[in-house]
């Protein structure tokens, strides 16, 4: 399909990060996208995790893209994916066990995510290792970000607080910012303030975010187009003014 | 008789309190992929109903019965998705032969079914929840239902939507998406009705 | 049919070889997963009765036939919930005169259940003939949270007088985890209560 030719790593690099997002663009991947956004340290985790897959199973496609013959091509890209990801579950249950069990069975399911096959698909089978691994890496990148701003949308409207450390529990106890739920109690055992809106940690909250995310970026591209076109036009008619211009001096000095 | 009802409670929540699109997350790109006209939303909710079923009926004996005994548990997911996709290759082959114009309907939206998470997402939770039997029958007849009757009233609403002036940045997805939450919030009075 | 031979070949040469690298993966990471549930267990009794020293444990064995028998005495299936069994005490230089005799040992049962929506396995703290707290040490349900939310946290609070079956969203939740409860208070009740003095 998108064939890179010679000298274009970088474009197949920041592709996926902003212009081809593969969430907020092409609109790919959006069950975990929903599903596992209810903190932003379970959709960073997710994040990264989908970027080792995508990276890694980019890589062998791109590598094995010679020696696999056209008829079987999606089932072993199915194949070669489901192994990454099952390495990968396996590596988050025996070092990252709260990460595993808040992911869940998505952890599972990234085997048929949209984004991880169409990348196969569309990109790997048909583009060298390196343009492949980069191209793994920007959309990796991208997915990682959007889903990342999701957590955090939902956590501080859904849950009023904001927790770093938990699921990465590396450095002792968790950073918890009150933003817009206090971690101090008054006498009564309620926090001193709340405004925290419990609809954003549930399902339904997720779909509205994500359906409010999706128009912001199209509303954001929408304007950028007629801002290109309100310029291309601008350019027209001054070109033309000129040309009149011309005309008109030339018509003067006859 | 207590099998038969915990049988029936068991569908239900399955199809109406923990549905499978609304509040699992499941198989959302077909959901708002094929969900804007209600003929291909039915047509794509029977088939996914049929390889459900067909995939809980293979894969509970592999796993429970093979996977278990021979020590590799650990290679479920690997497993599960080739008997998936072979099985959607033989229905769609097995369709083609018998009834063409079955085939015609549901044919188009096989290969998509390959990678609709809801049918890994049952087989995966029936073998990680270690289920029962016909808890894991349960479990696929009400997710599959549920996703059926779910997608076929979401296409309703948006092809009722199409001749609304809505604005330009929400076209298309996003207001999807909203009236997925709309759906999601309604769905929500059903919890707490089976105890 | 060369044609068939090297699909077929290709795929099988594909399969195999992630076959290998997931069994490898898996020999890698089944310490690590097992230590990691045993560190659950140990904080989760930690947090429950923090300050306790574990005394003696308990294992209730599944034998091949899927009859449970534990070391006291055999008792056939009667408590099918239980797995393991903590004694914990304070530490002898905490316990004065004041110190009221159920608050000298407490016992820790893991127990384990199933609901159609998955597993529930608890650590439930039993001292003086009831229930004092519980901890979800594992939970496969979708609505996880909400068990904890709606039960789990409300009892431990004291805003539930009683393990009522109640309803908690979508779940049979509550109703495994009384089960578990009832089987751990039975167990406490038939071994240990006498020597608790109550």
């Amino acid at each position: 399909m998108d064939k890179i030719k010679r000298g274009q790593h970088k474009e197949s690099f920041l592709n996926g990060i902003l212009k081809e997002n593969p969430l907020l663009v092409q609109i790919l991947g959006l069950c975990p996208a929903l599903a596992v956004t209810k903190s932003l340290e379970t959709a960073f985790g997710m994040g990264l995790l989908f970027t080792f897959v995508l990276v890694s199973s980019n890589v062998i496609v791109s590598l094995l893209r010679k020696l696999i013959p056209e008829e079987i091509k999606t089932p072993c890209y199915i194949v070669v994916i489901a192994t990454f990801v099952t390495i990968v579950k396996m590596f988050a249950e025996a070092f990252l066990p709260e990460l595993y069990s808040s992911l869940g069975v998505f952890l599972s399911l990234l085997v048929v995510n949209c984004i991880v096959l169409g990348r196969s698909e569309a990109f790997a089978g048909q583009n060298g290792v390196f343009d492949s691994f980069l191209d793994g890496c920007g959309n990796g990148i991208g997915y990682t970000w959007a889903i990342s701003l999701m957590g955090i949308i939902r956590e501080v409207l859904g849950l009023g607080t904001l927790t770093i450390g938990k699921v990465f529990n590396f450095f002792g106890d968790p950073l918890v910012l009150p933003i817009l739920k206090s971690t101090t109690l008054d006498s009564n055992g309620n926090p001193l303030y709340d405004f925290s809106i419990s609809i954003f940690q549930n399902p339904a909250g997720a779909f509205i975010v994500l359906g409010l995310m999706l128009a912001t970026m199209a509303a954001i591209t929408n304007h950028k187009k007629a801002v290109e076109k309100a310029k291309e036009k601008a350019a027209k008619e001054a070109a033309k003014a000129e040309l009149a211009a011309k005309a008109a001096l030339a018509g003067g000095a006859k | 008789m207590e099998m038969i009802v915990s049988f029936i409670l068991a569908i239900v929540s399955y199809m109406l309190i923990d549905n499978v699109v609304l509040s699992r997350f499941y198989g959302i790109c077909s959901f708002i992929g094929v969900g804007n006209k209600v003929k291909s939303a039915f047509s794509m909710g029977l088939a996914v109903t049929f390889v459900i079923m067909m995939a809980t009926l293979v894969c509970y004996p592999l796993y429970f019965y093979v996977l278990v005994p021979a020590g590799i548990p650990f290679l479920d997911t690997l497993v599960y998705i080739l008997v998936i996709a072979s099985l959607v290759q033989i229905v769609g082959l097995f369709i083609k032969k018998t009834s063409p114009s079955l085939y015609k309907t549901l044919g188009i939206y096989l290969p998509l079914i390959t990678t609709n998470c809801a049918v890994l997402g049952v087989v995966q939770t029936n073998s990680d929840s270690q289920l029962d039997f016909l808890t894991s029958l349960a479990n696929g007849l009400g997710t599959s239902i549920g996703f059926l009757v779910v997608i076929v009233l979401f296409a309703c609403m948006r092809e009722r939507m199409n001749g609304y002036n809505i604005p330009k940045a929400m076209k298309g997805v996003p207001i999807a998406l909203i009236v997925a939450a709309l759906m999601a919030m309604a769905f929500m009075g059903f919890g707490g009705m089976v105890g | 049919m060369n044609k068939y031979l090297k699909v077929s070949l290709t795929l099988a040469t594909i399969a195999s070889g992630s076959a290998l690298l997931i069994g490898l993966m898996n020999l890698a990471t089944v310490n690590p997963i097992k230590t990691n549930k045993e560190n659950k267990i140990k904080d989760g009794i930690s947090a429950l009765c923090p300050g306790y020293h574990l005394q003696s444990q308990i294992t209730f064995v599944d034998t091949k036939e899927g009859e449970k028998y534990y070391k006291p005495e055999y008792d056939g299936n009667k408590y099918p919930h239980l797995k393991n069994a903590y004694r914990l005490t304070l530490p002898q230089w905490q316990v004065t005169f004041s110190t009221p005799e159920k608050e000298k040992t407490k016992y820790v049962y893991s127990t384990t259940g199933k609901n159609a929506y998955g597993q529930v396995d608890l650590l439930v703290l039993v001292a003086g003939g009831e229930v004092e707290k519980l901890l979800v040490v594992t939970n496969t349900e979708s609505y996880g949270p909400t068990l904890e939310d709606n039960y789990i946290n409300k009892y431990n609070n004291g805003y539930l007088t009683d393990l009522a079956d109640v309803k908690c969203g979508a779940t049979y939740g509550a109703k495994t985890v009384k089960e578990q409860c009832d089987d751990a208070l039975a167990h406490w009740t038939a071994f240990y209560a006498d020597k608790e003095g109550i």
